[in-house]
């Protein structure tokens, strides 16, 4: 029940969002009466989708914005699946944590999404580079949240794991775990909208499909009533992602660590 | 700390060894060796220029971005009615995607300007989150003897909050240096006539493998001193902030 509120809550929120993008872009054009053959408003953008004649349009659209979903959502996850690994080893063989975990904290001083011209170089111009850009994006910020909250759990509870002779497999898995979750999400949230913005790049700079391609590539044709749809869309989809990720979170939250759970 | 230095070493030393063994065929991944040589060859002179126009760039964005995010997170914090709504907008710029509003304002503005607003862009969300979460730490019973004394909303945000949020905001601002190299980066991507971005690009096109890891590592070496200033400035305002190494 109480989860059903917050989905709606959060459903809400993300309406509310796009509500006030709207708000503010319209009144960017034409408050500062931009170029109207370069610019287009929400209401030109809702136009062109539901345009009748547009099938073709519509179906080009879909199909790229399907490609940089599955690109993103690859990346997103099989992040987080490798940095959860790593964290968790890193529990296990503390001498391993020691050595490692600096540097991959230093590098959250590294401007990754910048990096991904090397990445295509490295992994070449296929959906492989695509999802290595998306996945190190989350990997690092997910890696270090969830190493310093599998450390920062209460004492007490670690000491009665010990006093009842609990291996340290499964302290991790009763104890650590369920308390590192929150920063798990927490971290998750924040590298979406990274990590498909890594995407989108790597689209446009090494694999030619996809959203990222489609845009830049509408704009030196300028046929800018596409690019404008693919601003639209790849905008609401971050949104979206960034409030499904934060719901789960709020619901981790809810459940293992109450204190902490509020809006946003 | 030693450890970490110890860490960083093996991974250098494996990474010539692959580079030279490995990867020696393919030449994606050149040795460390060979990049410093190669950053060593182009030297100033290739480098200056484009680290000059990047640096412009990201730090008049940072600048703009992070007054922004000041400025509203004052506002939030002194208009509750507004939070909400004020919190939306920032995260919808924290989620707006750099690479696809960049076409929309390099066709609308000329020269650097579109990327200053990419890189200012970057960074307002986080600042504003460290902010606000720095101004609602603020003690109460000091929130309190400054009402007791008669001052308003105003006087305690100057007198009180501004000092408790200034650890909070700091980590913010740290995260922020990166952020507006990255926003910049990106948007020299999508077009600009020098700069980081420009010359990564070029490079990674003509497959001058080792200039474009060199480059690489200019840039991550820029944020991180970026990084590293932000931090030290920090320490040096907030003496009595925790030291946890976050």
């Amino acid at each position: 029940m109480r989860a059903a509120l917050r989905l709606l809550r959060g459903v809400g929120g993300a309406l509310l969002s796009v509500a006030v993008i709207c708000g503010v872009w319209q009144a960017l054009v034409k408050g500062f009466h931009l170029d109207p053959f370069l610019t287009r408003g929400p209401l030109d953008v809702w136009r062109y989708l539901t345009d009748p004649t547009h099938d073709a349009e519509r179906a080009v659209l879909w199909q790229a914005s399907r490609t940089t979903a599955l690109d993103a959502s690859i990346g997103l996850l099989g992040g987080t699946v490798a940095a959860l690994v790593t964290a968790l080893s890193f529990a296990l063989w503390r001498g391993v944590e020691q050595t490692l975990l600096p540097i991959a904290m230093a590098l959250r001083a590294v401007p990754l999404v910048a990096m991904t011209p090397l990445i295509a170089l490295i992994f070449g111009r296929g959906l492989l580079a695509v999802t290595v850009i998306a996945g190190i994006v989350t990997f690092f910020p997910v890696l270090v949240n969830v190493s310093l909250a599998l450390r920062a759990v209460p004492r007490s509870s670690m000491d009665l794991m010990r006093a009842y002779g609990a291996s340290p497999y499964a302290t991790l898995r009763r104890v650590q775990l369920p308390g590192a979750l929150p920063a798990l999400f927490a971290a998750m949230r924040v590298a979406a909208p990274l990590a498909l913005v890594g995407a989108l790049l790597a689209e446009w700079l090494a694999t030619g499909k996809g959203l990222g391609y489609l845009m830049l590539a509408s704009v030196t044709t300028f046929e800018l009533d596409r690019m404008w749809t693919g601003v639209t869309i790849v905008t609401v989809a971050s949104i979206l992602l960034y409030t499904l990720i934060s719901f789960v979170e709020q619901l981790t939250l809810a459940r293992f660590a109450p204190e902490q759970t509020r809006a946003i | 700390m030693r450890r970490g230095a110890i860490g960083i070493l093996a991974v250098l030393v494996i990474w010539e060894v692959l580079g030279r063994t490995v990867f020696a065929d393919s030449r994606a991944v050149p040795p460390p060796t060979a990049i410093v040589q190669q950053l060593a060859r182009d030297g100033f002179a290739f480098y200056w220029p484009n680290v000059r126009t990047t640096l412009r760039e990201a730090g008049e964005g940072w600048l703009w971005g992070n007054a922004i995010a000041v400025v509203l997170a004052f506002l939030l914090i002194q208009f509750p009615l507004i939070e909400r709504a004020g919190m939306r907008l920032a995260l919808v710029s924290y989620c707006l995607p750099v690479i696809a509003i960049g076409p929309v304002l390099a066709v609308l503005f000329s020269g650097d300007t579109s990327k200053v607003i990419l890189a200012a862009l970057s960074v307002i969300f986080t600042t504003l989150v460290g902010a606000l979460v720095g101004l609602r730490s603020a003690d109460r019973t000091s929130l309190d003897l400054v009402r007791a004394y008669g001052g308003g909303k105003w006087t305690q945000l100057w007198l009180v909050r501004l000092r408790f949020s200034l650890p909070s905001l700091f980590a913010g601002l740290r995260i922020a240096a990166p952020a507006a190299l990255l926003g910049a980066i990106v948007g020299e991507y999508l077009g600009a006539e020098s700069g980081l971005g420009v010359a990564m690009i070029n490079s990674q096109q003509s497959l001058a493998v080792e200039r474009t890891w060199g480059i690489a590592l200019v840039a991550t070496a820029l944020s991180g001193a970026a990084y590293g200033l932000t931090a030290l400035v920090g320490r040096a305002l907030t003496p009595w902030a925790p030291r946890v190494s976050r």
